[in-house]
C-alpha cells in the first residue's frame, strides 16, 4: 500500500502529528519514505476534503488531526483492503 | 540540498505558499534531504499549479510553450532556396532516358565535386549516400503540362534546392544544360525552348517557419486540452471516492 493519503490517515489514526513526525512514522510502519512534495500534496488534499484538520501550533511546525470523516474513510478503506488480503491468503492456501 | 528543495517549493501556487510554506520549511529543517526530494517537490508544485489553474490558463500556457519550442526548432532548421527553370520541347524525345542519365551517379557526382556542394557532409558521409540524398530530396524534374493537339509538346521544370541561393541557381543552370545536351543527342526534337531561365531565389523555399510555429501552437493547445481534461477527470474520480 503506497497511497500517500491512506498512509497519512493511518499515521494520524493514533494521534496528532506534524509533517516530519508523519514522515518518520510512515517510514517505520509502512517502510515507505514519502518525499516532501508527496507528503504535502496528500496533506493539502486531505485538508480540502475535510479528512484532517490543523490543530494549534506551538512553533512553525503545524500538527494535524484526523477528523471523524477521515476516520470513517480510513475504516472503509482498511475493511476493503482486509477483504482483499483475506481472499488472497485463502486462495494462496488452496493453490 | 535543502536550498534546492526550498527553491523548488517556490513553484507552488501563491495561495498554497501562504498557507503551508512556514510548516513546509519547518519540516525541511528536520528532514535529511536527498536529490530526489528536489524533483519530488518540483513535481508536487507543478501538479498543484495545474490543478489550481482554470481551463483557459492551462490551454494558453501549453499553447505558448508549444509555440516557443516550435520556434526554437524552426530557427535551427537550415534555410534552403529553390532555383527553378521551365523548358518546353516538341518532337520525339526520350525523357525517361534523359532523366536517368542526368540523375545518374556519375553525372551528379561530377556536379557535386565541380560546384563543391555539401562540403560538411562530404567529410564523413560516403559519396553514394550524398548522391542518393541529392537525387531524392534536392533535384526535382517535373512534368508541368501536356496539352492535346500538338505533337508531343511537353513542358517540364527542373529545380534544385540548396542553402546557398547562388549555388542553387548555378547547379540548376548546369542541370538544364546537361538536360538539353542529352535530349539533343538522343532524340529528334523539332523545338526546345527555355521558357524560364534558372531563377535566383529571393525568398527561402523552406522551412516554413510560421507553419512550424503554428503546428507547435496547435500541438501545445492539444496537450493543454488533454491535461485539462485529465485533471478534471482526476478531480471527479477523487470526489467520487470521497463520497
Amino acid at each position: 500500500m503506497t497511497d500517500p493519503t491512506l498512509l497519512v490517515l493511518a499515521s494520524l489514526a493514533d494521534g496528532d502529528k506534524h509533517g516530519y513526525a508523519m514522515m518518520e512514522d510512515i517510514r517505520r510502519f509502512a517502510g515507505v519514505r514519502l518525499g516532501p512534495g508527496t507528503l504535502y500534496g496528500a496533506i493539502t488534499r486531505l485538508e480540502e476534503r475535510g479528512w484532517i484538520r490543523p490543530v494549534a501550533a506551538e512553533d512553525r511546525r503545524r500538527p494535524y488531526a484526523i477528523t471523524a470523516l477521515g476516520r470513517r474513510y480510513l475504516e472503509e478503506q482498511v475493511s476493503s483492503l482486509d477483504a482483499v488480503v483475506k481472499a488472497a491468503r485463502r486462495r494462496l492456501k488452496h493453490a | 540540498m535543502k536550498r534546492w528543495v526550498r527553491r523548488a517549493s517556490y513553484f507552488y501556487p501563491a495561495s498554497w505558499r501562504k498557507r503551508y510554506a512556514a510548516e513546509f520549511d519547518a519540516m525541511l529543517d528536520q528532514v535529511d534531504v536527498e536529490w530526489k526530494d528536489v524533483f519530488n517537490t518540483l513535481r508536487g508544485a507543478l501538479t498543484m499549479q495545474f490543478t489550481s489553474w482554470n481551463f483557459k490558463t492551462i490551454l494558453l500556457t501549453f499553447g505558448l510553450i508549444g509555440a516557443a519550442i516550435a520556434a526554437a526548432v524552426a530557427l535551427r532548421i537550415p534555410t534552403e532556396y529553390r532555383s527553378m527553370s521551365v523548358l518546353r520541347l516538341s518532337g520525339d524525345a526520350d525523357l525517361s532516358r534523359t532523366t536517368t542519365e542526368i540523375l545518374s551517379r556519375t553525372s551528379l557526382e561530377k556536379t557535386i565535386t565541380g560546384s563543391d556542394l555539401y562540403p560538411v557532409r562530404r567529410k564523413d558521409t560516403p559519396m553514394e549516400n550524398i548522391v542518393a540524398h541529392m537525387r531524392m530530396h534536392d533535384v526535382a524534374i517535373k512534368m508541368l503540362r501536356l496539352p492535346a493537339g500538338e505533337k508531343n509538346p511537353v513542358a517540364f521544370s527542373i529545380s534544385f534546392t540548396y542553402p546557398d541561393r547562388k549555388l542553387a541557381q548555378a547547379v540548376t543552370r548546369e542541370l538544364v544544360t546537361k538536360f538539353t545536351e542529352v535530349l539533343l543527342r538522343t532524340g529528334s526534337l523539332t523545338s526546345l525552348e527555355v521558357l524560364d531561365p534558372p531563377s535566383r531565389p529571393a525568398q527561402p523555399s523552406s522551412p516554413n517557419r510560421y507553419g512550424v510555429v503554428f503546428l507547435g501552437l496547435f500541438l501545445g493547445l492539444l496537450t493543454g486540452l488533454t491535461v485539462s481534461y485529465a485533471l478534471r477527470w482526476r478531480i471527479v474520480v477523487v470526489r467520487r471516492s470521497a463520497h
